[in-house]
């Protein structure tokens, strides 16, 4: 997520744009499109500006994506599909300052047939207001490139070029801070109850994020028949979710109810979608049979979840935000494989992931992202513990003692 | 927040029209993706009963004694997944099991498609219903093999993968379906050989589906109804090649492969593309009921027009519409009258989507300049939806004048099928069914044509 643009200096034909747009990212209460086409960035910029403000008054943040190389094109259709991070109450995509480059065209085809395949997840998954912004050459050509999106839009326009004398306009009127700051710090368990009661059997008026918080709170306090009946009420507001079964089966896993963690997370097996997705849930319920000390199955469904992410990182190399869920299937097949007695093995998952983190390099402090070489080596280091290697571990613990200091 | 703002915020959002009416069939679209019962306007699409395609094949399905394979239609804005619930619901009432597929989350839909990936898709997703309704019963540690299990130890160890990795397991062969097209067209050429063994395996596991449902009702009589939303998004993107490619192959799947796509016990209903009927007509002969069940524009119109005659508004279709709004806030006359609501339903030309994108385009603009500017708030309204439409190009132009002027597709030859359903879904025509099939050009693009 980038910075917001700098304020743009504006005309009552800007001013005139952005009332008609504003409704359309302020007042949905679900998926609302707006399709801007541009030739110019003096509108789409002032626009941007304003989407941000108002998500800041609101506070919330505005998810932006704004490709400009082929590669970034190719990675936006997963980033798009998956849900957004908490607080990101609008999602900004900008598709018309690209490269134009070798490929551009075909990319841009390409994600635009992904979205409109996507409809439905946007619909009922994302949920949030998007505003896309297409090269105006596109104006003809969008409803066949993508006809189910596009019947689905809010609002269109045709963005406006400046014109001469744009010199002598005003700047961007300043935008008031939110005084309601996000995350109320109120108990979460209460805050769940008010909206429960508050919901009154609709469901447009629940937000998940506060059920499951609310869950982790009571496990927290060892109260798990509440954890599990907060979980129901969910269901009978909200129906069938992936995330709801993951977050029950993990309630359950760390209840040491096997049985019941198994179902969940077969459940959410079913209902994902995409690698990254299937792999967490393929890994949750290894996770279980390893607890169960069924390693092969363990194994099956580690292996499983470790060739949809090698596939998916092999079709499109760009995509490493799936890199993190790879790092942990390998580093549970390592486990498996340790209490199987295969040592070797074990050792070479893990290797395997260093290898997936950019290894070998010419220091472990050049690999970039040091959480996850931070777990890779730990994990290393409790393997050669384990294995009573203490040379080995010793070696680990000195790499790890290279690494900057954990954020967290 | 002006109370006038506020009003039109919660006008703007109980237009929502992403959410289909599931009648409260719960366990088939979940509550949170679902809007109330109340919001449904009864016969919407077709004034006369008598003639509701939900009712008769929903009828059809109950009188036949076995089960079978039915197609479905309608265009893009018209409420299928509504009436698709609607259909579910009578059926439901008849004492049947109906399971519901997306099949947009199984497959990828601008591909081409062959059998085999058909029904691995479609039975794979039911697999998955029926685990969801009756967990436990297939897949997991205990339950029978799901269909995506069962196609891929197949694919395992019946088909040559050379040169290609199969998924590593059933989960990736079902994301693969749906994320990486180069698996999916080397799925169809390396499985063109074993289409009857895949089509043996897909009706035995309809029938266990069957047997394992009764027994868990208790009810050895029960039918079991099988809806697959969505195959009418089944269409090419690209070049004309790779679109005349996709066109073909939806015509091939339903046209030559009829047979293949029934199930002994399991009835199936799938949702076909509008631009299908336009085809050699005996398409609907091949399936149950003999015909494609279409759902068309809502009748906005008397009947079709006679040649050369502009069709003629219908005050029954139009209060119809204005019904649907009426039910969806009870406050709208504080934001228009029922003239200014009837303007714009005529504008739709019947079309739901367009409808409701007029209706919050003026929302908004009454929330800015207030109702007393309701008159130029629906005029940029009508305009804004106009423009996605324009420019028109000479050739469209001159076909569109044709299907005006005739109320009939005026297809030159199959080849320009692609381009009919082009215009049909760009909603340049829009397609009836009151006593006939027949088509007109959107009333909003009339004046733009010189037909006004």
């Amino acid at each position: 997520m980038s910075a917001p643009a700098e304020p743009a200096k504006t005309d009552p034909t800007l001013e005139a744009l952005w009332l008609e747009l504003e409704p359309h990212i302020d007042w949905p209460e679900g998926l609302a499109l707006s399709v801007l086409f541009a030739t110019h960035p003096w509108a789409v910029d002032f626009l941007k500006g304003r989407v941000a403000a108002l998500m800041r008054e609101r506070g919330e943040v505005l998810g932006e994506h704004v490709p400009t190389t082929v590669e970034e094109l190719r990675g936006l259709g997963p980033v798009l599909e998956t849900a957004p991070a908490r607080g990101v109450g609008a999602i900004w995509v900008e598709l018309w300052r690209g490269s134009g480059g070798p490929g551009w065209d075909e990319a841009m085809t390409a994600l635009l047939r992904g979205l409109n395949e996507a409809r439905s997840k946007l619909e009922h998954e994302l949920r949030l207001p998007i505003v896309l912004v297409l090269p105006l050459s596109l104006r003809g050509q969008v409803f066949v490139d993508a006809p189910d999106l596009w019947t689905i839009r809010s609002f269109t326009a045709d963005l406006p070029v400046p014109r001469w004398g744009m010199r002598e306009a005003v700047p961007m009127a300043p935008v008031s801070r939110s005084a309601h700051p996000l995350g109320a710090p109120s108990p979460r368990e209460q805050e769940w109850a008010r909206i429960y009661q508050l919901a009154a059997g609709d469901p447009r008026r629940v937000d998940f994020l506060a059920a499951s918080e609310a869950m982790f709170d009571a496990l927290s306090r060892g109260d798990l028949p509440t954890a599990r009946r907060t979980g129901d009420e969910v269901r009978s507001l909200l129906g069938e979710s992936r995330g709801l079964e993951i977050r029950l089966g993990t309630i359950e896993l760390s209840a040491d109810n096997l049985e019941r963690a198994t179902q969940h997370f077969e459940r959410a097996l079913s209902m994902s979608e995409g690698p990254a997705q299937l792999a967490l849930a393929l890994r949750l319920i290894a996770s279980v049979a390893f607890k169960r000390g069924a390693l092969d199955r363990a194994r099956a469904r580690l292996e499983e979840a470790l060739g949809i992410l090698e596939a998916a990182l092999e079709h499109d190399p760009s995509a490493t935000a799936l890199i993190p869920e790879q790092i942990n299937s390998l580093i549970r097949l390592s486990d498996v494989e340790l209490d199987d007695g295969n040592l070797r093995q074990a050792r070479a998952h893990l290797s395997q992931a260093l290898v997936a983190l950019g290894w070998p390099t010419p220091s472990i402090t050049d690999l970039p992202d040091t959480a996850q070489v931070r777990r890779v080596l730990t994990a290393f280091q409790q393997l050669e513990e384990h294995a009573g290697d203490l040379a080995r571990a010793k070696h680990y613990a000195d790499l790890l003692a290279q690494l900057p200091p954990s954020a967290g | 927040m002006s109370e006038l703002r506020s009003k039109a915020k919660a006008f703007y959002n109980h237009l929502d029209f992403d959410k289909p009416i599931t009648f409260g069939l719960d366990q088939l679209v979940a509550a949170k993706d679902a809007q109330p019962e109340g919001l449904y306007v009864e016969a919407i699409h077709g004034v006369d009963p008598s003639l509701d395609p939900v009712v008769e094949l929903a009828d059809q399905i109950d009188f036949s004694l076995s089960a079978g394979a039915y197609l479905f239609t309608g265009n893009r804005g018209t409420g299928k997944t509504t009436e698709l619930m609607r259909l579910a619901k009578l059926l439901d009432g008849y004492g049947c099991e109906v399971f519901y597929v997306d099949l947009s989350r199984y497959l990828m839909l601008t591909q081409r498609v062959e059998v085999t990936d058909f029904l691995i898709s479609v039975l794979g997703a039911l697999s998955e219903k029926v685990n969801q309704r009756f967990p436990g019963t297939l897949g997991g540690e205990v339950g029978k093999p799901t269909f995506f299990e069962r196609t891929w130890s197949f694919l395992k160890s019946g088909v040559e993968f050379e040169g290609l990795s199969l998924p590593a397991g059933p989960a990736g062969l079902r994301a693969a379906l749906v994320h990486t097209p180069s698996f999916k067209a080397e799925l169809q050429k390396r499985t063109r050989s074993h289409v009857q063994v895949l089509v043996d395996e897909a009706r035995g596991f309809a029938l266990e589906v069957v047997e394992l449902v009764r027994a868990r009702r208790g009810d050895p009589d029960r039918k079991v109804v099988m809806i697959v939303d969505s195959v009418e998004r089944l269409r090419g993107n690209g070049t004309p090649k790779e679109v005349r490619a996709v066109f073909h192959s939806a015509e091939q799947l339903f046209a030559s492969n009829a047979e293949l796509l029934r199930f002994v016990g399991l009835s199936a209903v799938y949702t076909v593309p509008p631009y299908l009927q336009a085809l050699a007509g005996g398409l609907g002969s091949l399936y149950a009921g003999g015909r494609i069940y279409a759902l068309p524009s809502v009748h906005v119109y008397e009947g079709r027009p006679a040649e050369g005659q502009p069709p003629v508004s219908s005050a029954e279709g139009v209060g119809k519409l204005v019904e649907i709004v009426d039910r969806r806030y009870k406050w709208r006359a504080e934001f228009f009258t029922e003239a200014q609501l009837r303007r714009l339903a005529e504008r739709s030309g019947g079309d739901l989507r367009d409808y409701f994108r007029m209706l919050r385009l003026a929302i908004t603009g009454i929330a800015r300049r207030g109702t007393d500017h309701a008159h130029a708030v629906l005029e940029a309204a009508e305009d804004a939806v106009r423009r996605d439409m324009l420019p028109i190009a000479d050739d469209d132009r001159a076909w569109l004048a044709k299907i005006e002027h005739s109320h009939r597709p005026c297809l030159p030859s199959l080849d320009q099928l692609p381009e009919f359903a082009r215009l049909q879904q760009g909603k340049y025509v829009l397609q009836y069914r009151n006593g006939d099939d027949w088509y007109a050009v959107h009333p909003l693009l009339r004046e733009e044509l010189g037909l006004a």
